[in-house]
């Protein structure tokens, strides 16, 4: 790998003959760690999990959609941004057999390793107690035998060329599908959305009681509204993960990594409120004359509203989210 | 690509229509179209993602242009 000469200023990392540039040799760690995993969960049923799966591809896409790696020399302020530049410029990336072998061989130990404690392992599989977590947690070794794929040294030099790339799939390997967190904050979750919808409800509906059990419950005069565990927002926040992850994905080149990051978290929470106030609107619409409609389209106009929450945020935050153009 | 995103969208708002036709039950003598909560949901769930990518990409362009 070598560096272009000092007259450009956003010059870019091209290989020298017969290596790989620094995007096409990630994207080709990246598919060969794909299709391990996805191979070692075809093995080793005990190992399914979507998470890394979608970690993967996430990654390989806004590698993808970055393109050329290139860094702006005016902008570099520190002295390990021109380390960077040497080190990359003094790395060869390429792929060596022996390396591959020991990835391949981890992962047909990983296999059966599995294999041998699928008895043991099984009933923890989908449970909320600490050993479940535990077991959610050991699906994500499948990942591991990747680091074992390069030296230390140029993961070093990958890690700093595609830190944002690897936040954003570490945010979708840990909270892309929160459904485990969810329920198992529910017993506490439930009762405070069941008192927040309460409380906002109880100024437009008179005589609204509340029921506080697992699925809180709110009695009206003509509906009466039961918030179940499906009731968390966690369908709202997996549509917000899909739709923000087009918005990325799409405008990974024009984003400012970090607001992007922290309007992620902030939409969750956004989602949750949206979610309060959709429960909110049922029981205030159910008991003033619209019980019918409410029971009838509860579901889909649910979603509608997600959607239109969504919107209402990315109006808000998108033109923060865009880098200035130079 | 207008036109095929148009023609998806087209397609999803007919796709409810086009499922309670299947199932056609007489009440009182009178056919009533059906469509189960599931179905609704689903509907519900592919026209709100449309919304979003619709409302997305209007969003974009305004701010691209």
């Amino acid at each position: 790998m070598t560096a272009t000469s000092e007259s450009n200023p956003h010059s870019q990392v091209f290989p020298r003959q017969g290596k790989l540039a620094v995007p096409q040799f990630s994207l080709l760690v990246l598919l060969l760690t794909l299709g391990a995993v996805a191979a070692d969960q075809l093995a080793a049923p005990t190992l399914y999990s979507s998470s890394p799966l979608w970690a993967l591809a996430a990654c390989m896409a806004l590698v993808w959609r970055r393109g050329e790696v290139g860094y702006d020399r005016q902008q570099r302020t520190s002295k390990s941004d021109s380390s960077f530049e040497r080190e990359a410029g003094a790395s060869s990336f390429r792929f060596s057999l022996g390396r591959m072998a020991i990835f391949a061989a981890a992962h047909v130990l990983l296999v059966c390793a599995a294999r041998i404690l699928q008895i043991t392992l099984e009933p923890m599989r989908g449970t909320f107690s600490s050993a479940g977590w535990i077991f959610a947690a050991l699906k994500l070794s499948v990942l591991l035998p990747t680091l074992l794929l390069l030296p230390w040294a140029q993961w070093r030099i990958l890690s700093r060329v595609y830190l944002a790339e690897g936040i954003a799939a570490l945010v979708v390997l840990f909270t892309f599908f929160p459904s485990r967190i969810l329920a198992t904050i529910w017993p506490w979750y439930g009762q405070g959305l069941g008192r927040l919808v309460f409380a906002f409800s109880g100024l437009f509906v008179h005589g609204l009681t509340y029921t506080s059990a697992f699925s809180p419950a709110l009695h009206g005069q003509d509906l009466d509204v039961t918030i179940l565990p499906s009731c968390s927002g966690i369908s709202g926040i997996e549509l917000f993960d899909y739709l923000f992850a087009l918005v990325v994905i799409l405008d990974w080149n024009r984003l400012r990594k970090g607001r992007t990051l922290i309007a992620y978290f902030a939409g969750i929470a956004a989602m949750f409120a949206g979610n309060a106030l959709r429960i909110a609107s049922f029981v205030i619409f159910g008991n003033r004359g619209f019980a019918d409609a409410v029971s009838r389209f509860h579901l889909s106009a649910g979603w509608i509203f997600f959607s239109l929450v969504f919107l209402a945020y990315l109006s808000f935050t998108y033109r923060k989210l865009l880098a200035s153009p130079r | 690509m207008k036109r095929l995103f148009l023609l998806f969208c087209l397609a999803v708002l007919f796709t409810p229509y086009l499922a309670s036709a299947q199932d056609w039950r007489r009440i009182d003598d009178h056919p009533h179209r059906r469509i189960s909560a599931a179905q609704m949901a689903t509907g519900g769930l592919v026209l709100a993602a449309l919304i979003g990518v619709a409302g997305y990409l209007a969003l974009r362009r305004r701010h691209t242009a």
